[in-house]
């Protein structure tokens, strides 16, 4: 009886690794535009599914195996990333923070007429090269493709911790994130630094993307979790990347061990509303998230 | 460019004229048209069925108009998106109802998006015949101007428990619920309590879920727990199909029966080989069955929609079927009203329909003054991976027979 219980404590800490390396991938979209932009972008959750869809549709439609699909992904929702930036974002540059919040709602919007235009409303397979046998493990099971998703949203962090620490786009991105204007002084390119973070976030978006639909499927309201992901944001604090995983997996986490521990007293509900008790709760201790930076006021 | 528009002007006043002294007594009904408002969702959650809904409709009224029509009236349909949302919906209602003049709303879709036209169709007395819901709230309580089609929820889950007891055989078995954390849900949790309580079985376990979830692993694991050799899956495809993998992941193998949200070959292709022999709940005949309902349809799907729907016969979907049923109960409706058609007579020619045959697609349907529901009828359906079909393994079934 007691090993059964801590399988199952087991398997649920897992799952929630797993479903919140998810969350923590679309998180890291939303930091790195608004690390650099000071912009909240509500259309990362689009940007996730164009690019999920992008990839279907290569592999599908082209007969291109995956991974040369998924390259191509990359370097596509690179462009779309670019030219959003490019045709959209700039000329709003100096706008009120909620005009430009507002384009980004219509962004969103636009994508999503526009998927369900080209690709319509069925629910699709997602055809992903993962083999369907459960690996077993002390215990607990874990398919392939979540294994693979939780190794890629860690070698994501892995990555973009080190670019930001070491390398000098990285530290200009953060630069100018700290002080536009001192950064653009220093000779750094404020604009091409703009171009980066979209590039960079529709990149992320789309990995996160191509994972969600091989874990779950492939439909076009997949983009609503952009807005399920938002407890994780602001948890790991706006402007930190390590918050942004972190903050996922903290969601993925208290979803699953409230959902398998406590609906029986409170119903099912306690599993999506767990995320939002725990968001409060450590706002009350640190209003600026986990990890975010702290802005001080003095009145 | 103004003499045009005067002339213009000069064209709507005539066509105004002629459409008044021509007028029938009754809003949206003419000597040759019937119109009625469409509500669907096209490009929201649910527009694959919404769409497939639109054109199963639209191709009843078109080959319907061909022969005829109703009393030499042809039946227009305009159609209005509200995307699944309620406030969408009231104002296409509106716009429907003031720039359109329609006689009556047909096959409005979704439970939600319905519910919310309520109080319009009560306030100014235009038939919703019928929505196109399968809740029962949608006539429970009843609404003079509501009428509903297809077999609800609360019976679809009667009519599972009978066929576990019944044709399964099993012995007081354990039944766990998997369902949406929405009204949709709730009826499922009724019908299983009434037949628990009518069967005397052991108390069910419910696990439900949020629209939007993107992992059930919990979910999973504590119905797991329970021990159940039932599991009803009350859910959306995608939610079905991830509960059957996580299912499948954890090696736990109860048997698992859907409801009919679950009949499509998209659960099949999600699920893949979990989708062989999984048993489905279905309420309306399968499309490629030889029957003469479906014939007609199948017929008409490939008159009007070319391979839209259709490049085979179990491809149509079954709302596609859903708004075909729908448009035919509001033309018998129409019919049974007479020549003096009005929005009274309407209603009270819905509520003396006994009986009516869809040409086999469904169960027989009744209404009557009391009754703006269908009875349940359904059948048990088992998937077929290689043929990308439900194949019917039993007959049509009536709740508690």
């Amino acid at each position: 009886m007691e090993s059964v219980s801590i399988k199952i404590f087991f398997q649920l800490v897992l799952s929630g690794v797993i479903v919140g390396s998810i969350y923590g991938l679309i998180a890291l979209g939303f930091v790195l535009i608004y690390k650099a932009t000071d912009v909240v972008n509500f259309a990362q959750g689009e940007l996730m599914m164009l690019g999920a869809y992008f990839c279907y549709y290569l592999i599908v439609a082209f007969q291109i195996p995956f991974v040369p699909a998924f390259l191509m992904t990359l370097l596509f929702s690179a462009v779309l990333g670019l030219l959003i930036e490019f045709l959209i974002l700039r000329p709003m540059i100096g706008k009120h923070v909620f005009s430009v919040i507002m384009v980004t709602v219509g962004l969103a919007t636009l994508l999503r007429s526009l998927v369900g235009l080209f690709w319509g409303h069925d629910t699709y397979r997602f055809p992903a090269p993962f083999s369907e046998t459960t690996i077993h493990v002390l215990g607990v099971s874990i398919l392939p493709v979540e294994l693979t998703t939780a190794l890629a949203g860690l070698g994501l962090f892995v990555l973009f911790y080190l670019f930001f620490k070491f390398s000098n786009l990285g530290l200009a991105m953060r630069a100018t994130a700290f002080d536009q204007k001192s950064a653009f002084l220093m000779g750094i390119s404020v604009r091409k630094i703009f171009s980066l973070s979209w590039i960079l976030a529709s990149v992320v978006a789309s990995i996160g993307g191509i994972f969600l639909a091989s874990l779950s499927s492939l439909q076009s309201n997949m983009s609503m979790i952009g807005l399920k992901v938002f407890p994780a944001v602001v948890l790991g604090g706006m402007d930190s990347i390590a918050g942004a995983i972190l903050g996922g997996i903290i969601v993925g986490l208290t979803e699953n061990l409230a959902g398998g521990y406590l609906s029986k007293m409170f119903g099912s509900g306690v599993k999506e509303l767990s995320a939002f008790f725990i968001l409060l709760v450590i706002l009350m201790i640190r209003p600026y998230g986990l990890f975010g930076k702290k802005e001080i006021l003095r009145l | 460019m103004r003499v045009l528009s005067k002339r213009f002007a000069y064209v709507l006043v005539v066509a105004g004229v002629l459409t008044t002294s021509f007028a029938f007594a009754e809003t949206g009904v003419t000597q040759d048209t019937i119109k009625v408002g469409v509500i669907s969702d096209l490009t929201g959650p649910a527009a694959i069925g919404g769409i497939g809904m639109v054109d199963g409709l639209t191709s009843f009224f078109n080959e319907l108009n061909e022969k005829g029509g109703v009393h030499g009236r042809k039946i227009q349909a305009i159609v209005e998106d509200c995307a699944y949302s309620p406030a969408k919906a009231v104002t296409a209602a509106k716009k429907l109802m003031t720039s359109d003049q329609i006689f009556a709303f047909v096959s409005p879709w979704g439970t939600a998006p319905t519910t919310a036209l309520f109080p319009i169709a009560e306030k100014e007395k235009i038939p919703i015949a019928p929505a196109c819901s399968l809740s029962t709230s949608m006539y429970d309580p009843l609404k003079k101007y509501v009428f509903a089609l297809g077999t609800n929820y609360v019976d679809q889950s009667i009519l599972i428990v009978e066929y576990i007891l019944n044709d399964l055989k099993a012995k007081n078995p354990k039944i766990a619920l998997f369902c949406q954390d929405d009204d949709w849900g709730e009826d499922h949790k009724k019908g299983l309590e009434i037949a628990r309580k009518k069967y005397n079985l052991p108390p069910i376990a419910v696990e439900s879920y949020k629209y939007d979830a993107v992992d059930f692993s919990s979910q999973v694991i504590n119905l797991m727990r329970e021990k159940p050799d039932f599991v009803i899956l009350a859910s959306a495809i995608k939610s079905g199909a991830m509960f059957l993998k996580e299912a499948q992941k954890l090696q736990w193998k109860p048997t698992f029966i859907g409801s009919n949200t679950l009949g499509l070959i998209a659960t099949l292709q999600l699920a893949g080989e979990l989708g062989q022999g999984l048993m489905v709940l279905n309420i309306f005949a399968m499309p490629d069955e030889d029957i003469p309902g479906m014939q007609r349809l199948v017929a008409a799907s490939k008159k009007y929609f070319g391979d839209k729907w259709m490049p085979a016969p179990e491809k149509i979907h079954p709302y596609y079927v859903y708004g075909w049923l729908n448009a035919m109960v509001f033309a018998e409706g129409a019919k049974r009203a007479g020549k003096d058609l009005t929005r009274d007579g309407l209603v009270n020619a819905m509520e003396s329909i006994q009986n009516f045959d869809p040409e086999g697609i469904m169960g027989p349907i009744s209404y009557s003054p009391t009754s703006h529901g269908t009875p349940g009828f359904a059948r048990m359906t088992k998937g077929d991976v290689v043929a990308k079909k439900f194949i019917p393994i039993t007959g049509w079934r009536a709740v508690g027979k």
